[in-house]
């Protein structure tokens, strides 16, 4: 492929007309100059080849300087690490600590002596080297990549370091907004928002090392790119024989994941730093603009208005040109092919920090409410034109480009008819894009400084409240220890006692509970649930049904389970199996959670609108791919006893996801115990409500009905 | 800063230290007959034009009473002129598609548009307004007041570790006045009138203090015209321009202090006083401190970082000034460390420096990266543009831009082990633990 292609940019740098009659010999100063016939532009050509393990050559030729860099990159689906969040982040400078026939001393050494550089990313391996250098230079890479050693000791320089940087970050309130906006955005459950911790650190391993190197490192989902002093037949003699027998792999992971909900109403949160003198604000939400999609270009038109790059951008305007409130304020958006964001964000002092929210979210909602004046319009096209050709100055623009066509799946003549689809902008098409793509009542408005802020900007909240985070964008609970006495045994007793007493509940030998489960869109199912608690015996069956047709069942039994729906059983996973028998088989599970193996602790007492809580927290068993089988935090009500509300961290098909479920309703039935009558489930932001209508006690079940063949 | 795009302040010193070009720059130069130095370089390669002008002023030309006017000043010159109204500046050159910023060192303050190149002569009407009659109103006084005190706040109170800058600067000189950074006083800025800024204007923003520096895709016949067009009628300066005379006297003993602050990890600082940029022996100590932490294989890192595991980082970085400047020995302190175990181990490296020879493997290393160095810069046209501005404004030699290089490879190991001796000394330098307190709530 090639890409060599010349635009003539008449109608875009004749903008600025004003009128400039005749030379004088006296200087006319009133009036700006006419700018000269507009420039040819050339976008750098670029080639593209294909060696035969799939690793695709991109090839940039430029001989200004006598060097050229190598850039080796590697495209996957986003990795949710767990567990061991901040591997990545590790992952690259442990790659560079040392290969199989040198330390790392040895390999600092051998680098720096070509005055040369190496660096490693989870995504990328860049050298860089003058000319003279190359083959030196490429042999030091592949040894890098084909035969790393990820020394012990080296993890364990690292794992100090970072530590020691995790406590650095503590104090730095930028680090912190990012933290915090990335954790509410996503969710902390999610490759984007989840947040490496010293525990997360502390339990890396060198395996996981050596298995992410692997399992991602194959040249079939690579690209080399080349800059520089060399020609692309050159280049591709080089890629070949340093790069030609590396394997293919066809195992390379791949997992898709949801969206996660943006808020109902807008929330401030608030992360605390004593003695900080700004506020570091940034309003945010998640956005959904792949690069190369429709609306990218003129939502970075939309952008550029309100706050892109330009100077007279209006937040920069507004709030530090005419209010003087920041040193600079602006807006971003971040298109990423699985979910991308806007930020609106400043830094204000103190004082001012409810009056620059109030100018931001003017400004946002504005962008919505009319269409943009033709003067900012007509400005920022420009401005947009002029960065295009200014990023031209730089090789490296031409490999970017050849790169994003090949990673995004852009048509071939993207980047040659960028101008002239940013010239098809129209003023309409940015309020669209304002109206589709913004959300001035779903925000998170955040805010990294001093907690004196805290009060002046309850009003923007939907709920009135401002939410408190640490510097790992974890929830500040107000949560107290436990009176004296009160352990989870005790807690678990009162809630088993509340609802029947514990003997009578130890006694029974099977339950029915029917009802329906109404899922959202109005629809709704028959539920049924038989449950058998006998010796031997022990079974539960689920089934939803449409019009007394099953649709969906599950059975757990304490030799396995499966899952039907509407197709072909599967078998429960050992995950979800152990959880499935601890919870369903056993009417005392509260209680009898220490031997299912599993570990209960009594966190404390939450106060949660205006009710109080103990809270205890249930875990299990480290599974194989590092998240946990069960972690499960009950809240048990101090005026009733009973168990309110539980929130689960469960692995479904597009990766944890966080199940909240409501007791509601506790109602006395004849025999004595008591069951809530209502049960509503919210995964993510499905909701679903399930209404008891009858509950029979010791029936008699048919244990066939637990037959897993 | 006009405002701020990167902090990555004391790695952009030592990269300008080896500010360089492989293929030779060519270059035009003149002066009007207002004394206005102007430097032109052609390059077709990309149509693009960078427009630039240094003044000769930064903070060490200020009055002790008024620090922070040389930065203030580039702030209010953002306002307008006779002929710009308030706030059109950035509007034209945003229009026209250019960028536009300034910053303000201790020794010089630099103002740039980066334009197409049929915008060349948008972007000398503009700089040729900001000389010969910028206009400073109240309202942009007081604006741009607050804006600067948010700048402060940011970079300084509000950044981690945000006054290192200006509590070393201020262990290291009593007399001279790199005493202050050029953020300044806020005290001072509040207490400034009018007058102050005409007469700053009127002595400093003077075309025979000023270098109009031009990179990129012109004709040099026809710029030149244009240049003379819009520059040969600003008026020359008629006030004398102060340069500050003081001294630094060389200390005989070691100061030492402790700053408190709330950042988490210590930082051990040692502040060693060297020659002014451009000397024989400022290039010495700029090859010793590459011996120290240019690379993972440099010194310090390998033993301080990689061995020990005493810092996450540690370097040593010359900062060259006009007049006599310093050098930076420089530890962030691994959690649960005792600053002083690294101060220690710092001082165990320079005197291996101060007792030894490098050795020839090391020097080659060094060459090997100074070439390397040298090949990369001057990749931009704005880049070049600065340096020969820079070059020129200190040296009175643009040429350095292709020559300089020379001066490092002329530094032999022996100058190294002497310089190592006359300058890392101990009882000249200024030692500060940055250490954490927790602030009462």
């Amino acid at each position: 492929m090639k890409i060599f292609h010349n635009i003539y940019l008449a109608i875009l740098f004749a903008t600025v007309s004003l009128s400039y009659t005749s030379f004088h010999s006296q200087v006319d100063r009133s009036q700006a100059p006419e700018p000269g016939p507009a420039p040819l532009i050339e976008l750098g050509e670029s080639k593209l080849l294909t060696l035969d393990n799939g690793l695709i050559l991109i090839v940039v030729e430029n001989h200004k300087q006598p060097k050229i860099s190598w850039n080796l990159s590697f495209e996957y689906a986003p990795i949710f690490e767990g567990k061991k969040a901040g591997m990545l982040d590790l992952f690259g400078e442990m790659m560079r600590s040392g290969t199989v026939n040198k330390s790392k001393a040895e390999l600092d050494e051998a680098i720096d002596f070509l005055g040369a550089s190496i660096n490693v990313s989870p995504t990328s391996i860049r050298g860089s080297a003058l000319t003279k250098h190359t083959n030196e230079l490429l042999r030091l890479m592949s040894e890098v990549l084909f035969e790393p050693s990820f020394p012990e000791n080296e993890l364990e320089r690292l794992r100090t370091q970072a530590l020691s940087g995790l406590i650095a970050a503590e104090s730095s309130p930028s680090q912190i907004s990012d933290v915090l906006t990335r954790s509410l955005n996503y969710g902390s459950i999610h490759p984007y928002g989840e947040v490496t911790t010293p525990e997360s650190i502390n339990a890396l391993s060198r395996e996981d090392f050596v298995n992410f190197h692997g399992m991602y490192f194959h040249p079939n989902i690579a690209y080399l790119v080349v800059v520089g002093d060399i020609d692309a037949n050159t280049a591709y003699g080089k890629a070949n024989s340093f790069f030609g027998d590396w394997k293919r792999s066809d195992d390379i992971p791949y997992k898709r994941w949801e969206a996660p909900a943006r808020p109902k109403g807008n929330r401030v949160c608030l992360s605390p730093v004593d003695g900080a003198v700004q506020s570091v604000l940034k309003l945010t939400h998640t956005i959904s603009i792949p690069p190369g999609s429709k609306d990218a270009i003129p939502a970075s038109v939309m952008n550029s208005i309100l706050g892109g790059g330009a100077f007279s951008g209006r937040l920069m305007q507004n709030l530090r040109e005419d209010k003087a409130f920041t040193y600079g304020a602006r807006s971003s958006i971040y298109t990423d092919p699985l979910l991308g964001s806007f930020t609106a964000y400043a830094d204000v002092r103190n004082e001012v920090t409810d009056s620059a929210i109030v100018e931001f979210l003017y400004e946002i909602r504005r962008m919505l409410k009319e269409p943009v004046d033709s003067a900012s319009f007509a400005v920022t096209k420009n401005f947009m034109t002029g960065s295009f050709a200014r990023s031209l100055e730089s090789p490296n623009t031409a490999a970017r480009f050849a790169l994003n066509i090949e990673r995004y799946k852009l048509p071939k003549d993207y980047y040659i008819t960028y101008l002239e689809k940013l010239n098809a902008v129209t003023i309409e098409d940015v309020q669209r894009v304002a109206k589709t793509h913004l959300r001035p009542d779903q925000l998170h408005i955040t805010c990294v400084g001093n907690r004196s802020v805290a009060k002046s900007l309850k009003r923007f909240a939907t709920n009135r409240t401002v939410e408190f985070f640490d510097s790992y964008g974890k929830p500040l609970i107000e949560r107290t220890s436990a009176e004296d006495g009160v352990t989870a045994e005790t807690v678990i007793n009162g809630h088993y006692e509340a609802v029947g007493g514990v003997k009578a509940i130890s006694k029974l030998s099977g339950i029915i509970r029917i009802g329906s489960m109404e899922m959202g869109g109005g629809m709704t199912l028959g539920f049924t649930h038989t449950a058998s608690f006998k010796k031997n015996k022990r079974g539960a069956r689920t089934s939803l049904a449409i019009s007394g047709q099953e649709v969906v069942t599950n059975v757990v039994t304490d030799n396995g389970g499966y899952s039907e729906q509407m197709g072909p059983r599967s078998s429960t996973s050992e995950n979800e199996l152990i959880s499935a028998q601890w919870e369903e088989l056993d009417p005392l599970y509260l209680l009898n959670a220490e031997e299912n193996g599993i570990n209960s602790e009594l966190i404390g007492v939450e106060e949660i609108n205006g009710s109080k809580y103990h809270v205890i927290r249930f875990t299990c068993c480290g599974a194989i791919d590092g998240t946990e089988a069960i972690n499960k935090t009950c809240y048990f009500n101090t005026e009733s006893k009973t168990l309110s509300f539980s929130k689960s961290i469960v692995n479904g098909e597009g990766g944890p996801m966080s199940v909240t479920t409501n007791f509601n309703n506790y109602l006395n039935l004849e025999e004595g115990f008591q069951f809530p009558m209502e049960v509503v489930t919210i995964v993510g932001t499905q909701k679903m409500s399930l209404r008891i209508g009858s509950v029979s006690v010791n029936p008699d079940i048919d244990n066939s009905i637990f037959n897993l063949d | 800063m006009k405002y701020l795009l990167s902090s990555a302040f004391v790695w952009s010193i030592l990269l300008n230290a080896f500010g360089q070009s492989a293929t030779n720059i060519d270059f035009t130069e003149f002066d009007l007959k207002n004394g206005l130095h102007v430097i032109l370089h052609e390059d077709h390669t990309t149509p693009i034009v960078a427009v630039t002008v240094m003044y000769h002023v930064g903070s060490k030309n200020e009055d002790p009473s008024r620090t922070g006017m040389a930065h203030f000043f580039e702030h209010l010159l953002f306002e307008g002129s006779e002929n710009i109204e308030r706030g059109e500046f950035d509007h034209y050159v945003e229009n026209a598609g250019g960028v536009l910023n300034a910053n303000t060192s201790q020794d010089r303050t630099f103002y740039y548009e980066l334009l197409p190149s049929n915008q060349l002569e948008l972007g000398l009407w503009l700089e040729s307004e900001r000389m010969l009659h910028a206009k400073i109103q109240q309202i942009g006084i007081d604006t741009q007041n607050e804006v600067v005190k948010e700048e402060k706040r940011q970079r300084v109170d509000n950044a981690p570790y945000g006054s290192m800058i200006a509590e070393t600067m201020d262990a290291c000189y009593d007399v001279h006045p790199y005493q202050w950074t050029p953020i300044g006083s806020m005290e001072h800025l509040d207490a400034s009138t009018h007058a102050d800024f005409m007469d700053f204007y009127d002595t400093f923003y003077v075309p025979n203090n000023a270098t109009l520096s031009i990179a990129g895709d012109i004709d040099i016949e026809s710029a030149k015209q244009l240049i003379k067009k819009y520059f040969q009628d600003i008026p020359k300066g008629t006030k004398a321009i102060p340069r500050p005379t003081e001294v630094e006297p060389r200390r005989t003993e070691e100061r030492r202090s402790i700053v408190y602050g709330k950042d988490r990890l210590p930082v051990v600082i040692q502040a060693y006083p060297i020659p002014a940029q451009g000397t024989p022996d400022y290039y010495a100590v700029d090859m010793l401190n590459q011996v120290l932490s240019g690379g993972a294989s440099s010194r310090l890192n390998k033993s301080i970082v990689d061995e020990k595991q005493l810092a996450l980082f540690c370097g040593a970085f010359s900062f060259g000034l006009e007049d006599p400047g310093v050098t930076f020995a420089f530890a962030m302190v691994n959690m649960g460390i005792e600053p002083s175990e690294v101060e220690a181990a710092m001082n165990e490296e320079f005197g291996k420096m101060k007792t030894d020879l490098i050795s020839d493997r090391e020097l080659q290393k060094l060459k090997n990266q100074i070439e390397s160095q040298f090949v990369s810069s001057n990749s931009t046209m704005a880049g070049i543009a600065e340096e020969l501005a820079n070059y020129h404004t200190y040296f009175g030699d643009a040429n350095l831009i292709n020559t300089e290089i020379e001066r490092y490879l002329a530094i032999t190991p022996d100058d190294i082990k002497r310089v190592a001796n006359k300058y890392y000394d101990e009882n000249a330098r200024a030692t500060i633990y940055f250490l954490y307190q927790e602030e009462e709530k």
